[in-house]
């Protein structure tokens, strides 16, 4: 009797202790399943990241000179090393001409640990078509409001330049104005006024395009905050000054707008697309680039900037201060002084259009910028 | 006299043995099934965790994949149904002859011409049409590792370089406790166990694909009801 009872009591125990280790063993294994495919959603996130980073990386440090030389459906492979990554992601990207302006650009990640995993993003970026843009400085002075073109002053237009000027050494389809530019091209005939002994060369045209507002043309190619695309934001008063070490140009050095002097030099290729939210002063010095200003624009004497110039506001030229290139002036309210040259130089504006960093670097593809991957 | 005194005392002793041993054993057996019954609770419980922490994971992996390559213009949302366009590869046209597109063609499958449909991306203008057939070619084209080239019938002549999107228009439901798959007008698959309750559906975010998850079963879980925000492709910053 008593036998059967401790035999009945034990079968009960290990009944019990099967179950209970059968529910422990299930456990078991459901954790070990999730801690599995924990690993291998974190290992896939951090080659998304990667594959994103490779995008990132690649249009920050936009292969300039490698990208225009691609042929098209040319292939080139980008191992961008401005970035390192954290523990074992790894990324590379590969960029790909698909048209004159338009690039597929595909970043590829990898993640070594937890797990391994691998991903792919896509983007699809164009290069800023810089017609438009040319197309805002057709004259030595473009202007919707009133100017005053004062004694001694200079206004320039220039005749047809040779056909086989090449203004812009490597870049083959640089957008050089072709054909003769006139001095000036104004809204409003009778806004301009020019003083007797003032240097005019060229014609006056006068058309209702000159008072279409520039900056929504800006705005549209470069996007609706100018100063998150420019190259250098100034406000104040600046003194331009080329900078560089050695052969190598110290973009980030204060006042440094390129050199337009001596285009061998370090900084003569360096023509920086300069915004000023506010009011700004050229006090000395020499630059080159793209120069847009939302308030007024003054260039004191010896000062001299080559490229293209668009003031928001009002424009004043102090004698013996140089403009080469062409000038937009937007505002239709306030008046324009001119006591110092404007000429028309299509090779500088070329030369701007051509070089300036911010221009080259490519901006999304306006309809599908990124696209599904495998 | 002796004999006469001992019987009577052991059938004393057996009966208080019988009830103390039916005693131990129920109270062995109480215990037991107190905690058979907990264990098998919890048990439950956990597989029923698991199956609902499988789910989330299947529905944020599924629209994950297909929603977010997607933008707007590429998904209608309803209350309980999100319909889109399901990609599934892109290629580059290398060139364009009799009506056919030499491509270039990378994707998560092969092109299948009786249920998908091609998105060309000519500069700002899109359009999608048919794909009536797609076959292997081997000249005309150098393609990628991973790529293949391939002639397409379908698609309106594209100059070179044009982007094809690949795709099959689906529609995903979250309906009868699981999320469900339907491509075109076939019957709808289910891609999650019934685990999902009625407060289960789709909205519309800002630039995003909200789903609220309800578990079916009542749960004490923190994590439940769940949120998932899908960002939808281009809505954000690149």
């Amino acid at each position: 009797m008593a036998g059967r009872r401790e035999a009945s009591a034990l079968l009960a125990v290990i009944v019990a202790l099967v179950l209970i280790e059968a529910l422990v063993a299930g456990t078991l294994i459901i954790v070990t399943y999730e801690l599995a495919a924990a690993r291998a959603y974190r290992s896939s996130v951090h080659a998304r990241l990667a594959a994103e980073s490779a995008l990132a990386a690649t249009v920050h440090a936009w292969p300039l000179a490698d990208a225009a030389a691609l042929p098209m459906l040319g292939r080139l492979r980008v191992a961008p090393d401005s970035v390192v990554l954290p523990g074992t992601s790894r990324f590379d990207a590969e960029l790909e001409r698909i048209d004159a302006e338009t690039y597929l650009l595909r970043g590829n990640g990898t993640a070594a640990e937890p797990d391994t995993a691998f991903a792919v993003a896509a983007a699809l970026l164009r290069t800023l078509d810089r017609s438009p843009l040319r197309a805002l400085v057709g004259a030595a002075l473009t202007a919707v409001g009133a100017v005053s073109v004062e004694a001694g002053a200079a206004l320039h237009g220039e005749a047809a330049p040779p056909v086989s000027l090449d203004c812009v050494q490597g870049f083959p389809d640089a957008d050089r104005p072709i054909g003769a530019a006139p001095a000036a091209i104004v809204a409003d005939a009778d806004a301009l006024v020019v003083a007797a002994d003032a240097d005019i060369r060229g014609a006056t045209i006068t058309t209702p395009s000159a008072a279409e507002d520039p900056f929504s043309v800006l705005r549209t190619g470069l996007g609706p905050d100018l100063a998150i695309r420019a190259d250098r934001v100034e406000d104040g008063a600046v003194i331009a000054f080329p900078s560089a070490t050695g052969t190598s140009c110290d973009r980030d050095a204060d006042g440094n707008w390129g050199d337009p002097e001596q285009p061998v030099a370090p900084c003569g290729r360096y023509a920086p697309l300069i915004f000023a939210p506010g009011d700004l002063t050229l006090a000395a010095g020499a630059g080159q680039g793209i120069l847009i200003i939302a308030g007024d624009l003054t260039i004191m004497p010896a000062a001299r900037f080559a490229g293209v110039v668009i003031v928001a506001g009002a424009l004043d030229l102090q004698a013996g201060a140089t403009l080469e290139g062409g000038v937009r002036l937007a505002s239709a309210s306030g008046v324009s002084r001119i006591a110092g040259a404007i000429e028309y130089d299509g090779c500088s504006i070329a030369r701007a259009l051509a070089l300036a960093p911010a221009l080259a670097r490519p901006s999304l593809h306006p309809s599908r910028p990124r696209l599904p991957a495998w | 006299m002796s004999a006469a005194r001992s019987g009577p005392a052991r059938d004393g002793f057996a009966l208080a043995e019988a009830v103390f041993a039916i005693a131990i054993t129920s109270v062995v057996a109480a215990t037991a099934a107190v905690s058979l019954s907990g264990a098998a609770r919890i048990a439950t419980a956990a597989a029923e965790r698991a199956e609902r922490a499988d789910a989330r994971r299947t529905v944020a992996t599924a629209l994950r994949t297909d929603v977010s390559v997607t933008t707007a213009a590429d998904v209608s949302i309803a209350p309980d149904t999100i319909r889109l366009r399901v990609f599934r590869g892109a290629a580059l046209v290398c060139d364009t002859a009799d009506g056919t597109v030499l491509v270039r063609y990378r994707g998560a499958r092969r092109p299948e011409p009786e249920k998908d449909s091609v998105l060309a991306m000519a500069s700002a203008v899109e359009m999608a049409s048919p794909l009536a057939a797609a076959a292997d070619a081997s000249a005309g084209c150098i393609g990628a590792a991973g790529e293949s080239i391939m002639r397409w019938t379908g698609p309106a002549a594209a100059p070179g370089g044009t982007v094809l999107l690949l795709f099959e228009t689906g529609t995903y439901a979250l309906s009868a406790r699981a999320l469900r798959y339907r491509r075109g007008g076939g019957g709808r698959q289910p891609l999650t166990a019934e685990v999902f309750g009625a407060g289960s559906g789709f909205e519309t975010e800002a630039r995003a694909l909200g789903v609220r998850l309800d578990a079916a079963l009542p749960t004490r879980a923190l994590d439940w009801p769940v949120r998932l925000r899908i960002p939808l492709l281009n809505a954000g910053r690149p």
